[in-house]
């Protein structure tokens, strides 16, 4: 049995997740998406990208779709993923985590602003 | 000087992972560099990807290497090959790298006789041999 490689799950491979809970993205996408997300603070290397959707394909958490929707020509090397019901599952799972570490937080008076 | 660039980085990654991805991460290097309309943006990216290198070969190297060595317990020897094949340039980087840097240490240490220098030469030279053996060790069993 391999060993369950995102327990606990990455940052890397959570924005990924985040990226994907709207829509179908191809690698680049995927890349921009998390840089926009984070306000570009994560800027994900290919390397970084590649090897994260490798280990999310392989636990399941996401799955490559078709790309005869879009219409860039670059799109026949290119592949799409979106997220699989596991993986969005994953995510709120993580999302709830990270949640309850907030109200611990602002508990505590350790959060800054008061947008969250 | 791009295209030299980005023809040797993705190189380095194992045979297997790049059969899946390389065609997709060249491609994304290329539209990264593409959008970037400045020379420090270019730089910035360039300069990124080496970080991301450093960063993520050892775990793809590692990552490629364990699955080998699951698909050689279940499937037997002939697996062997595959394991053979995947070992990429990354690894002789590695390797090269690890004697290199125990030449240099030996020839520092000869050209300075000093004994507290010797005496951490020797310390370090032995360690750097340990360490070296046990890289060496993890890739080529």
């Amino acid at each position: 049995m391999p060993k369950k490689k995102l327990h606990p799950l990455p940052n890397t491979a959570f924005q990924i997740l985040l990226a994907l809970a709207d829509e179908d993205l191809h690698g680049y996408g995927i890349m921009r998406q998390v840089e926009s997300q984070t306000q570009g603070k994560i800027r994900l290397g290919p390397g970084t990208l590649y090897s994260s959707l490798q280990s999310l394909l392989e636990e399941g958490l996401i799955a490559e779709g078709n790309h005869s929707e879009s219409m860039d020509g670059n799109d026949e090397r290119r592949r799409y993923y979106h997220l699989t019901s596991i993986g969005r599952k994953l995510a709120c799972t993580e999302a709830d985590r990270l949640a309850a570490l907030l109200r611990e937080a602002r508990k505590k008076n350790i959060l800054r602003g008061e947008y969250v | 000087m791009s295209n030299l660039f980005r023809s040797w980085w993705i190189h380095l990654y194992p045979r297997s992972f790049r059969e899946q991805y390389e065609e997709e991460m060249l491609l994304l290097f290329r539209e990264q560099m593409r959008d970037e309309v400045e020379f420090s943006g270019k730089l910035r990216i360039q300069l990124g990807l080496l970080r991301d290198l450093v960063t993520t070969l050892p775990r793809v190297y590692s990552e490629v290497l364990s699955r080998n060595r699951r698909a050689k317990l279940v499937e037997g020897d002939g697996q062997a090959f595959r394991l053979l094949d995947d070992r990429g340039p990354g690894l002789w980087i590695y390797t090269t790298s690890t004697v290199a840097t125990l030449l240099i240490f030996q020839s520092i240490k000869s050209m300075h006789p000093c004994p507290a220098f010797a005496h951490l030469g020797i310390s370090g030279l032995m360690w750097l041999q340990i360490k070296g053996h046990e890289l060496i060790h993890f890739f080529v069993r």
